[in-house]
């Protein structure tokens, strides 16, 4: 699992690429955890090359998104795998994340 | 019913990348469309995660086996999975369901990867065995005219 991290004006972009199972899902965990604790409230997550989530995964989204919420932050995400986002809707996370097709689109939306 | 594969793997959560490779093994035999590869992945490391973690008292080290074969012809062909472990007693489909429709303040995680694979997995089966934890997961494969 390879996570990059940077921010632009305030929304913090995060970038996953390869899988986050129960092996590697510790790694985004701390790395989400460190960026609230350092006051980034407003995420995009890019999973334009995530290519595989399990509930081990859903579990730190879950975790970051109740962390953010508390601060009226969000965690949205961006360019999700067909797959992937099957995966979202049989967990019923469809419901508590904002999925959206691009980048731009979910930046955008925290203009509105 | 053809066996197509079989490995063993010990209680180690990084044993679960080796049990989930009985997948391209498998693929070598039979072409799987790569929805049924990621069901049958997503499902083995769910389950594998689970008796890992929570299915031994002890520290010792212990044998899980998968077993993987075909059965059926033509259009109604199943993928069948079975994984054995001498753990604790647990029955998956014996789990309470899961809450989809709670919001994010009192959304729980746990029972969420055995909520996947009973959506993923199109017949679940298990019985308790000689002190042994037998689940049997089934999945069609699709035909050419459905994908």
């Amino acid at each position: 699992m390879e996570i990059n991290a940077n921010k632009r004006g305030e929304i913090t972009f995060l970038s996953l690429k390869g899988k986050l199972d129960s092996v590697t899902s510790p790694n985004l965990e701390d790395k989400l955890l460190r960026l609230i604790d350092d006051d980034n409230y407003n995420f995009i997550i890019d999973c334009a090359e995530l290519d595989y989530i399990s509930s081990a995964g859903l579990r730190v989204l879950l975790v970051g998104a109740k962390k953010v919420k508390a601060k009226d932050g969000k965690i949205k995400l961006a360019n999700l795998k067909r797959h992937i986002k099957e995966v979202f809707e049989i967990a019923g996370f469809t419901a508590i994340f904002e999925l959206y097709d691009t980048t731009e689109a979910a930046e955008a939306s925290f203009g509105s | 019913m053809t066996q197509v594969a079989s490995l063993q793997i010990t209680n180690d959560l990084k044993e679960i990348a080796r049990a989930i490779s009985i997948i391209e093994e498998c693929s070598s035999n039979i072409p799987l469309s790569f929805d049924v590869e990621n069901a049958i992945e997503l499902s083995l490391d769910e389950l594998l995660t689970n008796i890992i973690s929570y299915g031994y008292n002890d520290n010792d080290s212990h044998l899980i086996t998968v077993d993987l074969w075909l059965e059926g012809e033509d259009d109604s062909k199943f993928v069948i999975i079975r994984l054995v472990d001498d753990g604790v007693k647990f029955n998956p489909l014996e789990k309470k369901e899961v809450d989809l429709d709670l919001p994010l303040e009192e959304k729980q995680i746990g029972g969420l990867g055995i909520h996947l694979v009973k959506k993923l997995m199109d017949e679940l089966h298990y019985e308790r065995r000689e002190d042994k934890n037998v689940l049997t997961l089934k999945k069609k494969l699709k035909t050419i005219k459905e994908s």
